[in-house]
């Protein structure tokens, strides 16, 4: 078989018997074989149990009791998701030879509802501090340029996804690390809602701001592997009690009449974006208003308290978290990572509940500017990709990043493909909606996905 | 940016919490502190009352452990 299939088209193919699993899957393998030695953003690639779930998804459909628009296709998991059997690192030297006993949640409802499971992809250690050359494997490479970072934490999904190696993949967000691989891959990718999907059995990098979600090159595929993660989980103390929203009936139901934000200050005052990136959000004004959509300007507090507020959260909760390790197996760990998130080993217990008592102001503060709207729109990311071998240590604490209010509030968010800029790169734009409106987050991300071109395009290298 | 702890007050920290960094590593640390300082003075401005309760969820579990 030839070609880019998504999800969807893929689930279609299946459906129609135009392609069976195991072809699906062979062309995957094929493709990882051909294009990952340029990209590492496998760390284990799992050949052996992908046929095998082929096969029995095949079965499945030859018995006519396929499970779904998930069976039989092809994924990864980010090498922080336990699976069990298979080595699941964290891409770092002290879980080298990890291997769980059982899977994560998440993993364990993609397999029940069919997927083909690749193998696991890189991550930046432990999901913070890359990209790292200290570390046992490579980092991922972006797809666009090799000579640039796909992003992370979840790098190796956001450059196997966009090369065409997988379908979909899982990710996770703690302060961005879903939506900055998809905004540097030109991808999809939806952090949602905090408790809508379970984090039990996916390495901590925090306790309070982690989330797990999908990405994938479509919104439609984001909806389709969203749909099959969410609901509630007793093993996961955050996990959320309500039913699982239907997120795919209404996916193509538009934004006329939806309210949208621009948060300009963001953007433009807070961490003012590159031209290309400012196209990109005005061009989507643009569209969603001859859409229907109603859209105004609202203000948030400003990128910077957020920044405050997340960050000394994010290495207060990633210390206590790895305290042990850091004091007894401080040189295991890469140079990035360790002395990141030391950085919460010396802030006080009364600075870590200042921040604590801040986000609830913040999560208030965004809920009253929302009021009055739907979806709020903002940058993804401030820059095209940035070179691999050139980014600043400390540049995350310099300027504040896009995606890090939304763990804040615990709402979801999204950043999708809104063009290219230098050097062909891609720009993401970011849309976030109410805590538990993902369903209309997705749906706004849709209209304005379905209606441009840039899906059309994918890296040269990918052939 | 400069932080108003010195690189001694600052290795004092580092020995507190019983990690065991190199003299670099104390130096690039010592570096971003500042940046620490700046998020912790931001977080307590405005001031605000007492009654500002932190965001954590609690919830006293019963003997089904729900």
């Amino acid at each position: 078989m030839d070609g880019f299939p998504t999800i969807a088209s893929a689930a279609a193919d299946l459906a129609a018997r135009r392609v069976s699993p195991v072809e699906l899957t062979q062309h995957c393998l094929e493709r990882i074989g051909r294009l990952d030695g340029q990209l590492n953003s496998f760390l284990l690639v799992t050949g052996e149990r992908a046929l095998a779930d082929a096969k029995a998804a095949e079965a499945r459909f030859m018995a006519g009791t396929q499970r779904g628009r998930l069976d039989g296709i092809p994924i990864a998991h980010k090498d922080i998701y336990n699976t069990a059997g298979i080595r699941t690192t964290g891409h770092s030297r002290l879980l080298e030879h990890n291997v769980p006993a059982a899977d994560a949640m998440v993993v364990r409802k993609w397999a029940d509802a069919g997927t083909v499971m690749l193998g696991k992809l890189a991550t930046h250690e432990f999901a913070m501090g890359g990209p790292s050359f200290d570390l046992p494997w490579p980092p991922a490479r972006n797809p666009w340029n090799t000579d640039r970072m796909p992003s992370g934490s979840s790098s190796g999904t956001g450059a196997a996804v966009a090369a065409g190696l997988i379908l979909g993949g899982t990710g996770s967000d703690t302060g961005g690390s879903i939506r900055g691989p998809a905004a540097y891959c030109g991808i999809a990718g939806i952090k949602p809602t905090y408790g809508l999907c379970s984090r039990a059995g996916v390495l901590p990098l925090t306790y309070s701001m982690d989330h797990t979600g999908p990405l994938a090159w479509t919104v439609e595929d984001c909806a389709i592997l969203l749909q099959a993660m969410a609901g509630h989980d007793p093993a996961d103390p955050a996990s959320a009690t309500r039913a699982v929203p239907d997120l795919l009936s209404g996916l193509d139901a538009g934004v006329a009449g939806v309210r949208i934000g621009v948060v300009r200050h963001f953007h433009e005052v807070d961490n003012k974006v590159d031209a290309p990136v400012q196209k990109g959000i005005d061009d989507a004004v643009e569209l969603l208003r001859g859409q229907g959509a109603v859209v105004r300007e609202v203000v948030l507090p400003s990128l910077q308290e957020f920044q405050a507020c997340g960050f000394l959260i994010l290495v207060a909760e990633g210390y206590a978290l790895h305290e042990q390790w850091l004091k007894t197996r401080w040189r295991e760990y890469g140079e990035l990572f360790r002395t990141r998130v030391s950085l919460g080993g010396l802030i006080s217990g009364a600075d870590y509940v200042q921040a604590v008592r801040r986000r609830r102001e913040l999560q208030a503060a965004v809920r009253a500017a929302m009021a009055d709207v739907d979806i709020m729109l903002t940058a993804g990311a401030p820059t095209v990709a940035t070179r691999i071998d050139d980014t600043p240590k400390w540049s995350n604490l310099e300027k504040p990043g896009f995606t890090m209010p939304f763990n804040v509030t615990g709402q979801p968010a999204m950043t999708i493909c809104a063009g290219f800029g230098e050097g062909g790169l891609p720009v993401g734009i970011q849309m976030a909606a109410r805590p538990f409106e993902d369903g209309l987050l997705l749906r706004v991300c849709q209209a304005y996905e379905r209606a441009m071109p840039w899906r059309a395009t994918r890296p040269a290298m990918a052939g | 940016m400069s932080s108003p702890l010195s690189q001694i007050e600052f290795e004092a920290l580092v020995k507190r919490a019983g990690l065991p960094l190199s003299p670099a590593e104390i130096a690039d640390m010592y570096s971003a502190w500042p940046h620490i300082e700046r998020f912790a003075a931001r977080l307590r401005n405005p001031a605000r009352g007492r009654e500002a309760e932190p965001a954590h969820l609690f919830r006293p579990l019963n003997a089904q452990g729900v």
